[in-house]
């Protein structure tokens, strides 16, 4: 229901004003709009008017719109007496300005113009039928009003796209089987992105999903390729396909663009789910602070029950920063709320929890959250279809523990989980093996990780510079030329690893002077890190002493100057992860 | 009063104001509030130049001016033989018609306002009612009910004076916004007596001189009932423009108000007000007074006519509208 305002053209009928215009503006509330699937398609219009074309459009279209109580403002009895009916909106006018509004056609504002509406309308006649069908295909994936007409979707299409689009569930299910066409196609949709969740997946499959839909509902509206690319990026940065999640992400963009440019009342705000793409892809690339810039948009413009998963995704960054408090509490709430909601994503958060406590040094709870999580997987995808990142979590918490034999064990159990499913090889499994032959001073084991890893090159989809650098680090520790230690820092300064590069640099250089274009890099980088945690202080909350961040790591990096000494690092070496596999005390000599 | 053939003064130069004039007139009898016979007010509205020019126009080879220094053509011999309305024979009033068709001839019957009646008294009222009504340049709008409607509804107590004045003042608050740009409203209400022992005289708690030997009654300049209807008048106005909102503000300063709405109760005040910001109209007033208070008393006359739907014995029957510039609210649709 938005408010309306018109220009009351009053008329005194008198001949001697019959040229005096009066029209002061008047308002109405708009009706409480519900679109509906249509009994039946078209039907022709009864008048000309932009407003009757556009309820035909959507009949076209096979829903319609209806509306209880839309009300003009009633104009004061003396003046009333000017007021022809015809100088008022109708109620079928009212409506139509309202799906207007609705469907985005034109940008919605705390008092619309009724006038200024209709003129928007009519400048676009010609391509009313086809904005109408983009919009709502979007309306249909996106909004969170009910879609009625029919028992089966009164209650439940609401539901079913928030468990398909926004919780993102493997194990949809629905026995509807729509006869409309965009219905039926949004239905496609959805089962085929429930399928593609439990299955391997590369950029092709949803390039396939996009032309088999196209092909069903010709041509694909925008909002699907858009819902198909937003997907694809998630789940391709989900699986470490990093450079097709990139792909996939540009074209979410692409997508996202040619929207806004159909449908001017999303031009405004944020399309919902566009801060966490942005987000999530400057994340990747270890841009935080435009990461938490996006997010934080999208935390302002969303709903609230799409704040569970952002806390998850910036208690992600906020890891990365080294804001472990900060992280841990954003994680525990969004683990609260997705175990209470049932959220299939809430093993996410739980492996999201136990990175944190690992990096705190709680070997235990983190070893416990990692259990859950894996649970959760299980649960949700059956024993075969769990991937093996957690199991290499599990491995790394048993090394930090001392447990060496355990750490082995999981590090096997997530090669053989991902053998299942891909070929790639699990670069991160195999850090922790490097790492775990070099707790065992097996300098020889060490080296042929890292012969596995370069002989894994041309399988692998993305670069996986974090496990491999350190891999290449442990290497160097057992012998290798430092060569190789200076281009695995120069690949991981590239990507941005600041903390990490920190942490490692004494392996690959004896003396503090000669890493001074590399402390100069990543004390530039901490600032602007430093600057990101700052712009953010209702997710930040308070500053906790003992956290890594950038302000207590530029500061470790200013005692080293001072005293020329790696030393200084020591107290955090073990809260930088994955560093604190390989970090020692003493760099080889 | 003006003698018949007294010539128009110096018409003075036209003015660029937006001025309007407005002449009212009342019907009824306004000291009982609980009467079931048709109140109200009625007035004309008219820049000056069109009111000038309209007393010049010719109605069945007499002149306005000349029709309105005398009693409706017809009537001379019943008023000369009636010693009580022998100050009638100079001006142009409808109720002394009404009275000598009802009493003296007896008309009886349902005539419309196009009818040209073999008695030559309505044949020239319902002559005069249709070049009223005709118009193009004079507004002719008045508000009516019953007693009970037109005074039972407003915070105006048991004054009549302020009734009129709130009936005056929604009238023309009603039609301003259509004047154009910056208008300027003058008002001169109808003159009015009332009984010195009315309990509306009580208003203002001033002393009333004592009438004339013989009445009781008082002219409304002594009783302090001009400037309550003045001050209904104008509140009402304001008040009904910014029932709107926002729409019309109200000027903040008495000044600024009185520049844009203004009422009189003499021709003498009127004429002053006048003379500042439009030397034709001061003219006007000063010398057309007593015939533009008779085209008042033919706009009230026509709305009673129009408007009263009780049985009568003769009865005159208007087309919906009356005439282009004619409008007549019943004080239910506008007064609630």
């Amino acid at each position: 229901m938005s408010r309306w305002r018109f220009a009351l053209r009053l008329d005194s009928g008198l001949a001697l004003f019959a040229g005096q215009a009066v029209a002061p503006a008047w308002q109405a509330d708009g009706p409480r709009l519900q679109i509906d699937v249509a009994p039946t398609a078209g039907g022709s219009s009864p008048d000309e008017s932009v407003f009757s074309a556009l309820s035909q459009a959507l009949r076209v279209q096979s829903f319609a719109a209806a509306g209880k109580a839309g009300e003009v403002a009633p104009v004061p009895i003396p003046w009333r007496v000017w007021v022809k009916s015809t100088a008022l909106p109708s109620a079928s006018e009212l409506l139509a300005a309202e799906l207007a509004l609705e469907l985005w056609l034109v940008p919605s504002r705390e008092i619309n113009d009724l006038d200024t509406v209709k003129g928007a309308l009519e400048a676009r006649r010609a391509t009313l039928h086809e904005d109408v069908r983009e919009a709502l295909a979007y309306w249909l994936l996106g909004s969170t009003h009910p879609l009625g007409g029919r028992p089966d979707l009164e209650k439940s299409w609401r539901s079913d796209t928030h468990e398909v689009l926004v919780r993102r569930s493997p194990d949809w299910r629905s026995r509807r089987r729509p006869l409309e066409p965009l219905l039926a196609a949004a239905q496609s949709l959805f089962e085929e992105f429930t399928r593609l969740r439990r299955i391997p997946v590369t950029l092709a499959s949803y390039e396939e999903l996009a032309d088999s839909l196209g092909a069903q509902t010709p041509p694909l509206p925008i909002a699907f390729r858009q819902a198909i690319w937003w997907e694809a990026g998630y789940q391709l940065a989900a699986l470490g396909f990093h450079r097709e999640a990139g792909v996939a992400t540009d074209r979410y963009r692409e997508a996202c663009d040619e929207l806004r440019q159909r449908l001017p009342g999303l031009a405004a705000g944020e399309i919902p789910g566009f801060g966490v793409s942005v987000g999530q892809r400057a994340y990747y690339r270890g841009d935080f602070r435009t990461a938490l810039e996006a997010y934080w948009r999208e935390w302002q413009s969303g709903s609230e029950r799409h704040r569970s998963r952002l806390r998850r995704l910036i208690a992600n960054v906020f890891t990365d920063l080294g804001a472990l408090s900060a992280a841990r509490r954003l994680a525990e709430q969004a683990l609260s709320d997705q175990e209470i909601d049932g959220d299939p994503e809430a093993y996410k958060t739980l492996g999201r929890c136990g990175e944190i406590a690992l990096r705190k040094g709680d070997l235990e709870r983190a070893a416990d959250f990692y259990q859950r999580s894996q649970a959760a997987q299980e649960e949700l995808f059956g024993a075969a279809g769990v991937s093996g990142r957690t199991a290499v979590y599990r491995g790394h918490v048993a090394l930090l523990a001392e447990r060496l034999d355990e750490a082995a064990d999981r590090y096997a159990e997530a090669h053989a989980a991902d053998a299942l499913k891909e070929s790639r090889l699990n670069a991160y499994a195999l850090m922790g093996e490097a790492a775990l032959a070099l707790k065992r001073e097996d300098r020889a084991a060490v080296i042929a990780c890292l012969d596995r890893l370069q002989g894994a090159d041309e399988s692998s989809n993305d670069r996986d510079v974090l496990p491999r650098a350190v891999v290449a680090l442990a290497a160097v520790v057992a012998g290798v030329p430092h060569e190789k230690g200076r281009a695995a820092i120069a690949d991981l300064l590239e990507d941005n690893y600041m903390a990490e590069t920190l942490m490692l640099l004494p392996l690959v250089y004896r003396q503090v002077g000669m890493a001074s274009k590399a402390l100069n890099r990543i004390k530039d980088t901490l600032q602007q890190w430093d600057r990101a945690l700052a712009g953010v202080p209702e997710l930040l909350g308070e500053r906790v002493d003992g956290d890594p961040t950038p302000e207590a790591l530029l500061a470790a990096i200013a005692e080293v100057r001072r005293r020329d000494s790696w030393q200084a690092l020591a107290p955090w070496r073990s809260r930088i992860f994955p560093a604190s596999l390989i970090a020692i005390a003493k760099p080889p000599a | 009063m003006t003698p018949p053939d007294a010539k128009p003064r110096n018409p003075g130069t036209p003015s660029t104001v937006n001025l309007w004039l407005a002449i009212g007139d009342e019907t009824g009898r306004f000291e009982d509030s609980q009467s079931s016979s048709l109140h109200g007010v009625g007035l004309i509205l008219a820049r000056p130049a069109t009111l000038a020019a309209a007393l010049n126009e010719s109605l069945n080879g007499k002149t306005i001016r000349q029709r309105m220094d005398a009693p409706v053509a017809g009537l001379e011999e019943w008023l000369q033989r009636n010693p009580a309305k022998a100050g009638e024979l100079g001006r142009h009033h409808v109720r002394e018609a009404w009275e000598y068709l009802h009493e003296e001839r007896k008309v009886k019957g349902e005539y419309s306002l196009g009818a040209t009646p073999g008695e030559p008294v309505l044949a020239n009222l319902l002559s005069a009612f249709r070049w009223l009504a005709g118009h193009p340049g004079i507004v002719s709008l008045g508000i009516c009910g019953s007693g009970k409607e037109v005074m039972g509804n407003f915070a105006t107590g048991s004054d009549r004076m302020a009734v009129l004045g709130t009936l005056y003042g929604r009238t023309l608050a009603l039609v301003k916004p259509f004047l154009g740009a910056s208008p300027r409203i003058r008002m001169l209400p109808g003159r009015r007596s009332e009984e010195i022992d009315d309990a509306s005289i009580q208003r203002a708690g001033q002393h009333v001189p004592a009438p004339s030997a013989g009445t009781k009654r008082q002219t409304t300049s002594k009783t302090g009932g001009n400037r309550a209807l003045l001050d209904a008048m104008e509140r009402q106005f304001w008040q009904t423009l910014a029932s709107m909102g926002d729409q019309w503000p109200v000027p903040p300063g008495p000044s600024a108000r009185q520049t844009v709405f203004a009422g009189y109760m003499s021709r003498e005040a009127l004429v002053t007000a006048l003379e500042r910001e439009d030397r034709q109209a001061a003219n006007l007033v000063r010398g057309e007074e007593n015939r533009l208070n008779s085209l008042a008393d033919m706009a009230c006359s026509l709305m009673a006519a129009s408007c009263d739907s009780r049985a009568r014995d003769l009865h005159i029957r208007f087309p919906d509208p009356i005439g282009p510039n004619v409008r007549f609210f019943s004080a239910s649709e506008v007064m609630a």
